[in-house]
């Protein structure tokens, strides 16, 4: 880019920015001055206590957000690093909202609380990927993963908290409303420690980049000084969504325009982001006050800078070199192998033990019981989670395979987010709509997203880096929509929020059938292809040197995986860890060959499934929490006794 | 097996990356039945022109024949059964044992469905048995020592049972005693099956030792073809390795080496 093209562009950013600023100023004037004179006033006080403050807090935030992202992207070596994508602002956010609830003497210590929240977030990440040595794609799906949760987490709170906590919701997608100026100083307060944190960690950093060997033959603590760099990032990511909520993207884009802005040195980019940050973020704050402004709608900044995220995210890829880095991965794990038909003796067991407790075992007001009378009823509902589970641990454990990543779960596929849009769109085109309208538009959504993806990678042979990438960005997006949908405060807005949950399953005989139906078509048809799921963890070019028709097969498997996350979202709900953990479990349990994990990972993910959903009956009895909290947390609890096992082997 | 393989025919090939020839316009026969060996030093296009013919990546200029068919004409398994192509770095195998990886060979033969056949079996446990690891078999490639998981990966490439073998750099990790093991057992299935091979190495002597004809590569273009008797020659080896290259003349039963002044 040259000097002159530069500078138009800067030019033409400020300007935009300031006939933005000045055009809300004036409808703000317009919309709370009014007619009367006497109103001035209060117009004056309106500015200097709001729309200033506001103004600010894009800065600052944008700043914030732009100077952390560049931190961690600088020790992770990962340039899809920032606080959203790690799942630092989900756990903040999470934090805040559990801690709203239950403990409302703590909310006095925002930042704190989302320091813990997003401490904790940052930590599940960089423990399940420190034996992969934190890969950039595997940080960002456990990142996805552990956001993915944090929300139906904090989704479950707020509805188990009653109807009056959606603002809550509201606030988490990213709000900059102010209404003073103490929320802006102490972000400031923040933001300049960490920035003399990491200005004094400049010249240590440079030789990070160089890698840990050369850090270390330098005399550098490598572990020491990346732990330092990473609880600054988290800690300013943690205060950012303390006062503003969850604001994607942000940090994915400054440190990139500040890249292709040209500038070289390194103190110079980690000062150019906050700086593109800042800017960033103003122009969106912006743009959203402008369209509430002529609309009406209020619509959370966050939900639109990940708008522009998304696509922001594929059009990156193509300049990403290195994503996945097998040559410096370590050797797996070793996992053991036993003979799969007892493992799977065992695990069909299990699977029979639970569902007869989840159809006799339960509660009612004089306390714990065993009893058929009731399993009649229940029947419906046990089945569809059974034949929803085994659908979703297959799916896993095909795209696990198809990926070459163990970190993938099909969530990655952006399916069930797609249903949840198509839901979206059903409730708010047709309020009144039934179930059945319901399910086909979540159909619909979940096959058009789909569609989508498989035209995206498309052109680039359906490779698994692509696929991975293609199907986060497309899921950021469209979760994206479905908060702007939910912050409207709609009715529709909590039937999604719900949804999110894990809450809607809604048990019918018909229902249970054809989910069944689904699973009896695709599981075999996935059995089918167990050679090439042999073949394909090895890379597209050994499996294509041993004469496999790479695209078509990946093209095939993505459709069964499809399909079958599609089947299990429509019954019960986005269940993306069960889809991530149900493969893993088999192959600890000695199944390492493609069919048995197959088969591995449906009869776990069956008994996964039916399990968490008679846990979150029973557990707060006689209320019902909802299903996605319970799955979240056996899916928390494993990615920790992961992390351990990891710190033993290592 | 017999000894007719197709032949490789290399038809003004070129490829480019960046804007910036690697390969530029080769025009050359590979015979069947033969151990080619590529050298040349770093950048000079050795990997890229042993990715062409492994169809890896595709020319984008001229064409590359095996036989009587373009390359693309070959639908994948077919291609799997003439060509068999080692990458330099192979990749983690996901807790495979030997005998799954070898028995992975054969997939170009019965493909996703169909049965393994008694030719198939007997093929893996021959490819084991040439590679010297019927007692690994049962154990995790993961496990192996960097020379035991070499051969696993031979010992598959032995099992497709293809009528060519393109190695790059198939030795590049292994001390040199493992390396002269491998290049023997590769010579050997050259000499026994009439396998067609071409392998990228680093080494010169090493290739001079094992090849039948040495090719080699500089800025993308072939500078020398020929015995391994011709490329010993300091003036041919000087403008590709450097002026402080020198050769020991051959002296009784050792052969000429090639060393650093």
């Amino acid at each position: 880019m040259n000097a002159l093209l530069r500078l138009t562009l800067i030019v033409a950013a400020v300007a935009i920015l300031a006939a933005l600023a000045l055009l809300n100023h004036h409808l703000l004037l317009a919309a709370v001055s009014g007619e009367a004179a006497g109103n001035r006033a209060f117009a004056a006080v309106f500015v200097a206590r709001a729309e200033l403050p506001r103004l600010a807090m894009a800065l600052i935030a944008g700043a914030a957000l732009g100077l952390a992202s560049a931190l961690l992207q600088r020790v992770l070596r990962n340039p899809l690093a920032e606080p959203a994508t790690l799942g630092l602002s989900a756990g903040a956010h999470l934090a805040l909202v559990v801690v709203a609830v239950a403990l409302p003497a703590a909310a006095d210590y925002p930042v704190a609380v989302a320091f813990l929240g997003a401490g904790a977030a940052a930590g599940l990440v960089l423990a399940a990927t420190a034996r992969r040595r934190f890969e950039p794609l595997s940080v960002i799906l456990t990142g996805m993963m552990v956001s993915l949760t944090a929300t139906a987490a904090a989704a479950a709170v707020i509805l188990a908290s009653g109807d009056y906590m959606t603002g809550l919701f509201i606030w988490g997608g990213g709000d900059l409303t102010q209404d003073g100026w103490a929320p802006v100083l102490r972000l400031a307060a923040s933001f300049a420690v960490v920035a003399v944190g990491a200005a004094a960690a400049l010249r240590p950093l440079a030789l990070l980049s160089l890698g840990d060997a050369e850090a270390k033959a330098a005399g550098l603590s490598a572990g020491v000084l990346r732990l330092m760099i990473i609880a600054l990032a988290v800690w300013l990511a943690a205060a950012t969504t303390a006062e503003i909520g969850i604001v994607g993207f942000i940090g994915l884009a400054a440190p990139l325009i500040a890249r292709l802005t040209g500038v070289r040195s390194s103190a110079g980019r980690l000062l150019a982001a906050p700086l593109a940050g800042a800017l960033l973020l103003l122009l969106a704050d912006g743009a959203v006050q402008l369209a509430g402004h002529l609309t009406g709608l209020r619509i959370p900044t966050g939900a639109a800078t990940a708008l522009i995220g998304g696509p922001l995210i594929l059009a990156l890829v193509p300049r990403i070199a290195t994503l996945t880095r097998p040559d410096v991965l370590p050797k797996a794990a070793l996992l053991p192998r036993r003979p799969a038909g007892r493992v799977l003796l065992l695990l069909t067991g299990i699977l029979a033990v639970t569902l007869l407790l989840a159809l006799t075992a339960g509660r009612d007001a004089i306390g714990w019981r065993l009893s058929l009378d009731a399993a009649p009823w229940r029947f419906a509902r046990v089945a569809l989670l059974a034949a929803a589970g085994g659908l979703i641990g297959m799916a896993g454990a095909v795209i696990q395979r198809l990926t070459a990543n163990p970190l993938a779960s099909p969530e990655v596929l952006g399916v069930g987010v797609g249903a949840g849009v198509g839901l979206a769109a059903v409730l708010l085109a047709l309020p009144l709509a039934g179930v059945a309208a319901q399910a086909a538009g979540m159909m619909a959504g979940a096959v058009l997203t789909l569609a989508l993806l498989l035209a995206f990678v498309r052109r680039h042979g359906f490779g698994a880096e692509r696929l991975l990438i293609a199907g986060i960005a497309l899921g950021a997006l469209l979760s994206s929509v479905l908060t702007s949908v939910i912050a409207t405060g709609s009715p529709a807005g909590f039937l999604l929020l719900g949804w999110i949950a894990g809450a809607a399953v809604e048990p019918s005989i018909e229902a249970a059938v054809g989910t069944a139906a689904v699973l009896a078509a695709l599981a075999p048809l996935a059995l089918l292809h167990a050679r090439a799921l042999a073949l394909l963890p090895l890379g597209e070019t050994v499996a294509r040197s041993l004469g496999l028709a790479t695209a078509r097969t990946r093209a095939g498997l993505v459709l069964i995986a499809g399909g079958a996350t599609a089947a299990s979202t429509l019954a019960i709900g986005p269940m993306s860890f069960i889809g991530l953990i149900a493969p893993h479990l088999a192959r600890t349990l000695g199944l390492q060959r493609p069919v048995a994990q197959l088969v591995g990972a449906m009869l776990a993910g069956a008994a996964l499934t039916v399990a968490a959903d008679w846990l979150a009956r029973m557990v707060a009895f006689p209320y019902q929490l909802p299903l996605g909290l319970f799955a979240a947390l056996i899916g928390g609890g494993y990615l920790v006794f992961r992390f351990a096992g990891g710190a033993r082997a290592a | 097996m017999d000894h007719s393989g197709p032949d490789f025919l290399v038809d003004d090939a070129g490829f480019s990356a960046g804007g910036r020839p690697i390969v530029a316009r080769l025009s050359l026969r590979l015979a069947a039945g033969r151990f080619h060996a590529l050298v040349g030093a770093n950048g000079s296009g050795k990997s890229t022109l042993l990715k062409l013919l492994a169809r890896q990546l595709v020319p984008d200029a001229g064409s590359i024949r095996l036989g009587d068919s373009a390359l693309s004409t070959f639908g994948a398994r077919a291609f799997a059964r003439q060509v068999a192509f080692m990458p330099q770095f192979t990749p983690a195998t996901d807790g495979m044992t030997v005998g799954e990886l070898v028995a992975l060979g054969r997939f170009a033969w019965h493909g996703a469905l169909g049965r393994a056949t008694p030719e198939d079996r007997t093929a893996v446990a021959e490819a084991i048995d040439r590679c010297d690891l019927a007692t690994l078999a049962g154990r995790p490639v993961d496990e192996l020592s960097g020379g035991e998981r070499q051969r696993a990966w031979i010992a598959m490439m032995l099992a497709q049972e293809s009528r060519w073998l393109l190695l790059d750099e198939p030795t590049s990790a292994l001390d040199a005693g493992h390396q002269a093991d491998i290049l023997d057992l590769i010579a050997a299935l050259v000499r026994e099956r009439g396998v067609g091979v071409v392998a990228v190495l680093h080494d010169i002597n090493m290739a001079a030792r094992v090849a039948d004809e040495i090719l080699a590569l500089d800025g993308g273009r072939l500078v020398f073809r020929g015995p391994p008797a011709g490329v010993m020659r300091p003036d041919v080896l000087r403008p590709l390795f450097g002026p402080r290259i020198d050769v020991l003349p051959a002296e009784g039963p050792r052969p000429a080496l090639a060393f650093l002044r």
